[in-house]
């Protein structure tokens, strides 16, 4: 594969990829930092990739993994944002999203956690792919998952407002 | 499908069910195909070096299978244990060199030693004697202290937000339902005070006389507030839930350097019930925690993003003399990086393509290299505080 199928490849996957760098880091300029990354490190391994299925796998796994790895924690939950208004969303979209408190709680389980939610509940991946993703066993997605499902549990138990849209 | 499986999956749909006024994807292909091109070159470049360092001084890296300790030992038997005069764009802080695929994180430092670190760790900090290998930040993951001599110390089971002093002796950790501080000395993390600790949070900074507590979320914090273990038991202060401040670092003089809203950065008395000592808004400064000082306590690195203004963050200098009266950086740096003190006047950083030297008196990034360190995958450790 060549520079242009890099390009077409970009064009075609960047923004279904970009949606999941958002919900892996909750922020739209660090997914696409994430993103971008993601990107560069997909061009680097580019020629040994092969086809094309093997190259968005590629990419995800190493957008998952960039995203949970320590070295760039600032990008996940850990970090407090607390004035982001400085950084404006996009379209408006923050101010809707800010009104999700199941999204909140997301955002505030550890970065391992909640890419074990993304990659089984928006990605619709598997327990084995999620695991391979990760790096991690298919005990280990279990364990994080049913860990996280019920924090939400217990969190939204005792804080959705009344009214709330879930 | 349970209902909160159910009320997942449509929550994270609705999330991006709008997308952001994306750039064009064009120019993510070219940004991406220059950067890899940035990277090789920044590859071959440590080859290169890593040639001349074996040609030079016969020096090898091995690996052996079972060893926890890798040494990288000059190989002639008469070892002249210094292997390479440090070049002028060497690092002078150890580096964390991250795994490939599922491979180990290792350290290379100066001394020419590479270690395989014990687990995956989430954090390594230096300490007066040699490291901390911490699981991932409030989380009770397996944790070591591994000391220069290379014995490894494994911390409490289920200890979690270990923070350093500025001196890199004494700690402040949680663990078994307690708060502690104590100091690591002669091969022991010995405890000098526990208190019972709150229900959630722990530790996010230490002075080494008082402890910054709290529990961060991406709102801020949930709660905030101080222990000085010399004065007893730790006791809940009235109205700190909810607040806005993210402590960034404490100073060498006891202090916590700290962001509030309006990114204000204060500086904070945690002997005075946290009294504001000095306070300047309008600063570009992000509230992003463990942004360091520098060893003398000047400087502070932090991540920044000019005022009134959309669009990259960057990585900033602030003079802590200065800036109280006028708060601008002294540097602004054309990325935001990892960064860590190599001395009172530089830091290294890694924006993800390579190591760079940040000068005080330059905007412009020096590239650094390591003999055979790939620097894509170098992270300078951070010193303590």
């Amino acid at each position: 594969m060549n520079e242009q199928d890099f390009r077409d490849f970009v064009a075609a996957r960047s923004p279904a990829l970009l949606r999941t760098a958002y919900l892996l880091v909750g922020d739209w300029h660090r997914a696409e930092d994430l993103l971008q990354t993601a990107l560069t490190k997909t061009y680097l391994a580019w020629r040994r990739l092969g086809e094309i299925g093997a190259v968005e796998a590629y990419t995800r796994k190493v957008l998952v993994n960039t995203a949970t790895s320590w070295w760039r924690r600032r990008w996940t939950g850990e970090r407090p944002t607390a004035d982001l208004p400085d950084t404006p969303g996009p379209d408006g979209l923050d101010a809707l999203v800010v009104r999700d408190e199941l999204w909140q709680q997301v955002r505030r389980l550890p970065a391992r956690q909640r890419a074990v939610l993304v990659l089984r509940y928006y990605e619709d991946q598997s327990e084995a792919e999620t695991a391979r993703l990760l790096g991690v066993s298919v005990g280990t997605v279990k364990s994080q998952a049913s860990r996280a499902l019920g924090t939400l549990r217990v969190q939204l138990g005792t804080r959705i407002p009344e009214g709330m849209d879930r | 499908m349970t209902p909160t499986e159910d009320d997942l999956r449509r929550s994270l749909n609705r999330q991006v069910a709008v997308p952001p006024t994306a750039p064009g994807t064009q120019g993510r292909a070219d940004r991406a195909i220059g950067a890899a091109r940035t990277v090789r070159r920044r590859r071959a470049l440590a080859v290169g070096a890593a040639v001349l360092v074996l040609a030079a001084g016969g020096v090898f890296a091995a690996t052996r299978a079972g060893s926890r300790h890798v040494p990288l030992p000059p190989a002639d038997p008469a070892p002249t244990v210094s292997p390479t005069p440090p070049s002028t764009d060497s690092p002078r802080l150890d580096l964390v060199l991250l795994p490939r695929g599922d491979g180990d994180i290792s350290l290379w430092s100066a001394e020419k030693r590479g270690i395989v670190l014990p687990k995956t760790p989430a954090h390594v900090v230096k300490v007066t004697d040699g490291w901390l290998t911490l699981g991932d930040y409030g989380l009770p993951e397996p944790s070591f202290w591994v000391r220069s001599t290379l014995e490894r110390v494994p911390l409490p089971a289920d200890i979690s937000y270990v923070v350093v002093a500025p001196d890199g002796r004494r700690v402040a950790w949680r663990a078994a339902g307690l708060l502690s501080t104590g100091t690591l000395s002669g091969g022991k993390l010995v405890v000098e005070h526990s208190t019972p600790a709150p229900a959630e949070g722990g530790p996010l900074a230490y002075t080494g006389d008082a402890v910054y507590l709290g529990r961060p979320n991406n709102g801020g914090m949930e709660w905030h507030d101080i222990w000085v273990p010399a004065r007893g038991a730790y006791t809940s202060t009235p109205g700190q839930v909810g607040d806005q401040t993210t402590v960034l670092a404490p100073t060498p003089d006891g202090k916590f350097l700290a962001v509030r809203p309006g990114r204000c950065l204060v500086l904070l008395d945690p002997l005075d019930g946290l009294r504001t000592v000095k306070s300047v808004c309008g600063t570009g400064v992000n509230p992003v925690r463990d942004r360091p000082v520098s060893p003398d306590g000047r400087y502070l690195a932090t991540e920044y993003l000019a005022p009134n203004t959309a669009g990259a963050s960057h990585t900033a200098v602030f003079d802590l003399t200065t800036v109280w009266d006028t708060p601008e950086p002294v540097v602004v740096y054309p990325r935001s990086y990892e960064v860590a003190w190599e001395g009172d006047g530089t830091l290294l950083g890694n924006d993800g393509t390579g190591l760079v030297r940040l000068r005080l008196d330059s905007a412009k990034p020096g590239v650094v290299s390591a003999p055979g360190v790939d620097p894509t995958i170098a992270r300078p450790v951070r010193r303590p505080g």
